[in-house]
């Protein structure tokens, strides 16, 4: 993946949360470029670092609880990260937008839906009150809402989970942004709604050739929407690579293990394959690879810290061992 | 909406017949036989019998309640024991003075609390919030009547800069009577200022970290409409609360402060009812006293379909 | 004023992400060790319990710490400053001695309360209970009368019951209680309506448990931690309605002296002698914080409490 073409780049990033023994590095050497038009899916389990990244990018971390401690994320080359916060707010929702997990908690609910969809336009594009209304109904009908130009004036709350996810990618999609990041969007929704947000999300991106963050923990809908995806562990990135050889051919013994324990109903299983152990937590990873202690594959080189490598083109890999490991007998 | 509008409604008037109840028992209240009380030991059998029925006292309860509350509709408190002018007059005389102090003092507590709440709950934590938080803390254990003191020491006593005393109707003078109003104002907003202080910030923190807020942040809209629009409208439902109860402890501290300031409004006309035991007066105090706090209480209510659109439909 | 969900400063997110360490309870320890023990954590409460105490040993001790008889009058001495001809804080208009008075004022500023928030809870507590298991009619009859009561200010409905009794320390508190019982009333009922709804309760009450028993060993652990904050908060209020009441000179009558009538003198004499004023004033705010505090320690240490179970 080539510099130029990527409008999203994520350079070295890493965030540090304050518990109660202090402040802890709960992401680090984050790298990521997302390119026009693609989908970047973003995949770990809860405590990998996903949605801080994700955070981290918008410049929405609650300080001073979670902090960027250093990296540098750029837009078209644009430093976001040596932005004011000025500067940042007037990008998001206009270039750069997020939508959330809980879409039941995400709308105001003391403000109509079109009021909140005209304020995006108002605050980005100065339309007059009027004309926010009618781009409002627009956006309502192109979200799959039906009877947007009476629904328009509803409030939150007398939406169901799926319309107000729908009404918040309207909010997001406004503008026309760059690059859109979705968190987990469609975890906490019926799995008929999370197919047809998926594909909501899949036209609005050809519609508007955006580049989307797509953050996740469910790998199924890793395969029906990405071009690639970067692995998530215990704060690192473990393994970058196109969907397409990611499922076939890990190179990451964590990757290995998530894919073999997708349940699978063309193949006869006995039982499913669950990775032994769990996540550490942030003040517990090993000073050396962080799945290390859970790894059927560990070798004493593992208990030093391991470097992210090129491992082909377009793929890479955080594992000493990967060259010698044949991670794809394990799928069959 | 209007449904909401006419339930709320509808409850406020059992409410109002139960502290009419109240008022009117109060002559019950009284040891002994109240006629007797009212009309002096020595009287004669005869006048006692005059009181008895002067004050409504023939008859079983439901229909001397009756009778009263008939009469009340009709806009007769009765007759002031003490001084034989009418109840409700000397209550209308007196109100316009008492109502600017409680206006007076609830505005203050709105433009002095609100703010600094927010102010507070914004930059939770630093040492703003912490000092704003000491000051209320400091501010609703302060005694009003201890708080005129020590302003009309410091203001009125030593350097005359305020009138101590007196008070001057807004139509004769708008800024006399802002002057006069200032000191005693002062003295019952700040308790309440302090409070909606309080509760203010609390609505603030507790809005601030709502799902929704983050989603306003993502949008790119700027802090300040994202603070004045969306928490606050939010925060509106526990901040009108506290600011409604304001009005019942203000009326309170108003008797008197009032009295301190020799503010001739219902404080002054309560304390001597009370030491003549004139009971009708009572009556009509506490009764205009409980519709006041009940009204605002309905406009409270009603407020809360406009920050909680949800109700409207319930 | 702790906002105690956000004491470690650990967003919801980093919370998932870092983990909390479980809080170990001694094996035995009881939850009243388990209450005290937090309670010794909250600063301002521990030194509010501390100042009241002190208090309350003054009052009780005001005999032998006071220089003079409170009610002694030496006109010669009258309107002394303070720090001057022994004594400490002065004297008033009629050469009383400040300092002795505001000893043997405490006694009756620091009992009084205590009158108020004892009749609320003889009012409000078995009527929560009865409204709150009887429900129907008769719970909506409390409930109204009780919103009733709370929509008169404490001070008028004290003034008004004062008028049709006659002045007086007692009538005053018993006022001024009367005024709290609404507010007690709704905890309890509260809590009373939240127990019957347990399904546990359906389920003692189909073995034969009765009524009272439900009431004492369910009802009473829930009421328990809201009301003893909430007695604190009115102990508070109690203290300055009482004042207030004795401010306006039908409160506490002559020869008895709360602060409340001290300062109604301080008032009187402002001008010739603004000392008087001071005292009394700082110690009624000084008494109400410690509630406010001990009020908020309480529910800081009770309310983790309740919220695990």
């Amino acid at each position: 993946m080539s510099d130029t073409a990527a409008v999203l780049q994520v350079k070295d990033l890493e965030v540090s949360a304050l518990t109660d023994r202090g402040r802890v590095t709960i992401a680090a050497g984050v790298n990521l470029e997302i390119e026009r038009g693609q989908t970047l899916a973003l995949v770990g389990e809860s405590g990998s670092g996903k949605t801080v990244t994700a955070l981290a990018i918008m410049g929405l971390l609650p300080e001073p609880s979670l902090r960027r401690e250093h990296g540098r994320i750029e837009l078209h080359g644009e430093a976001l990260t040596s932005m004011s916060e000025r500067e940042l707010s007037m990008l998001r929702g206009d270039r750069l937008s997020m939508i959330f997990q809980e879409p039941m908690t995400s709308l105001d609910p003391a403000f109509t839906v079109g009021q909140l969809i005209g304020e995006v336009l108002r605050r980005h594009r100065g339309l007059s009150r009027s004309a926010a209304r009618a781009k409002g109904i627009e956006l309502l009908e192109r979200v799959g809402i039906p009877a947007a130009s009476h629904r328009i004036n509803d409030y939150p709350y007398a939406f169901s989970g799926g319309m107000r996810q729908r009404v918040m990618i309207a909010m997001a999609i406004a503008c026309e942004p760059e690059v859109l990041i979705a968190d987990e969007p469609t975890t906490a929704l019926d799995v008929t709604v999370q197919a047809q947000i998926l594909e909501l999300l899949r036209s609005l991106q050809d519609e508007f050739d955006m580049a989307v963050l797509l953050v996740t923990h469910d790998l199924a809908v890793v395969a029906e929407s990405s071009e690639s995806v970067a692995v998530m562990y215990a704060g690192q990135i473990v393994e970058v690579a196109s969907s397409d050889d990611l499922f076939t051919r890990p190179l990451h013994p964590y990757t290995a293990g998530l894919v073999r324990s997708i349940p699978r109903s063309d193949v006869r299983q006995r039982r499913l394959d669950a990775i032994g152990g769990r996540i550490p937590a942030p003040h517990e990873v090993a000073v050396g690879c962080h799945f290390a202690q859970r790894c059927d594959y560990a070798t004493e080189q593992c208990a030093t810290p391991v470097e992210i490598v090129v491992a082909e083109p377009g793929r890479r890999v955080r594992c000493c061992n990967w060259e010698s490991l044949d991670l794809s007998e394990s799928m069959k | 909406m209007l449904h909401y509008l006419i339930r709320r409604l509808l409850a406020v008037i059992p409410l109002l017949l139960i502290v009419a109840v109240m008022a009117f028992g109060l002559i019950y209240l009284v040891p002994g036989d109240p006629a007797v009380a009212v009309a002096g030991e020595s009287a004669t059998p005869e006048r006692v019998e005059e009181v008895r029925i002067e004050l409504g006292l023939d008859g079983n309860f439901i229909e001397q309640f009756r009778r009263w509350a008939s009469e009340v509709l009709h806009g007769d408190l009765g007759t002031s024991l003490f001084s034989d002018i009418s109840v409700w007059d000397q209550i209308e005389a007196r109100l316009p003075a008492t109502m600017s102090l409680v206006v007076f003092g609830l505005v203050m507590a709105l433009i002095v609390g609100i703010p600094l709440g927010v102010i507070a709950g914004l930059r939770q934590g630093t040492w703003v919030d912490r000092l704003l938080t000491v000051l209320a803390t400091a501010g609703i254990a302060m005694p009003a009547f201890w708080l005129a003191t020590l302003l009309i020491l410091f203001f009125a006593v030593n350097r005359h800069l305020l009138p101590a005393t007196g008070y001057i109707p807004f139509s004769e003078s708008p800024w006399e009577w802002f002057r006069h109003m200032l000191l005693p104002g002062l003295a019952i907003g700040a308790a309440s200022a302090a409070e909606v202080a309080r509760q203010t910030r609390s609505g603030v923190v507790s809005v601030i970290g709502q799902d929704y807020i983050r989603t306003s942040r993502a949008m790119g809209l700027s802090r300040r409409s994202i603070a004045a629009k969306h928490v606050l409208k939010n925060a509106g439902v526990p901040i009108i609360t506290v600011v409604g109860l304001q009005v019942g402890r203000i009326i309170g501290a108003g008797l008197v402060v009032e009295q301190m300031f020799a503010i001739p409004g219902l404080g002054q006309l309560t304390i001597a009812a009370v030491q003549s035991r004139d009971i009708p007066t009572i009556q009509g105090v506490v009764l205009v006293i409980g519709s006041i706090v009940l009204f605002t209480n309905l406009l409270v209510d009603v407020s809360y379909a406009y920050f909680s659109p949800k109700l409207r439909s319930s | 004023m702790s906002d105690a969900n956000n004491a470690t400063g650990v967003s919801g997110e980093a919370q998932a992400e870092a983990d909390t360490p479980e809080v170990v309870h001694s094996p035995g320890s009881s939850r009243l060790q388990h209450f005290v023990r937090r309670y010794r954590g909250e600063p301002l409460a521990v030194a509010s319990t501390v100042i009241f105490l002190l208090l309350a040993l003054i009052a009780v001790f005001a005999p032998l710490l006071a220089p003079y008889d409170p009610n002694d009058t030496d006109l010669i001495a009258k309107f002394t400053p303070p720090l001057t001809d022994g004594h400490l804080l002065g004297t008033d208009d009629l050469g009383r001695d400040a300092f002795s008075r505001l000893l043997y004022g405490s006694r009756i500023t620091l009992v009084a309360p205590f009158i108020a928030v004892g009749v609320g809870l003889v009012l409000g507590l078995p009527a929560g209970l009865f409204a709150g298991f009887r429900g129907g009619w008769v719970d909506v009859v409390f409930s109204r009368t009780s919103d009733a009561v709370m929509a008169l200010p404490g001070l008028i409905l004290a003034i008004a019951f004062i008028a049709a009794r006659g002045p007086g320390t007692t009538n005053a508190m018993i006022a001024v209680g009367m005024g709290f019982a609404p507010r007690i009333f709704r905890i309890v009922r509260g809590a009373t309506l939240t127990v019957r709804g347990e399904t546990y309760i359906e389920a003692s009450r189909s073995s034969g448990a009765s009524t009272t028993r439900l009431i004492g060993s369910h009802v009473f652990p829930n009421i328990l931690p809201p009301l003893i904050v909430q007695a604190s908060v009115l102990l508070g209020f109690a203290v300055l309605t009482e004042a207030g009441l004795s401010f306006l000179g039908i409160g506490v009558q002559p020869p008895q002296a709360s602060w409340g009538v001290l300062l109604r003198r301080g008032f009187d004499h402002l001008q010739r002698a603004s000392w008087l004023s001071w005292p009394p004033g700082l110690m009624i705010m000084i008494l109400t914080l410690c509630f406010q505090f001990i009020g908020d320690g309480l529910r800081d240490s009770l309310g983790r409490e309740t919220r695990r179970e």
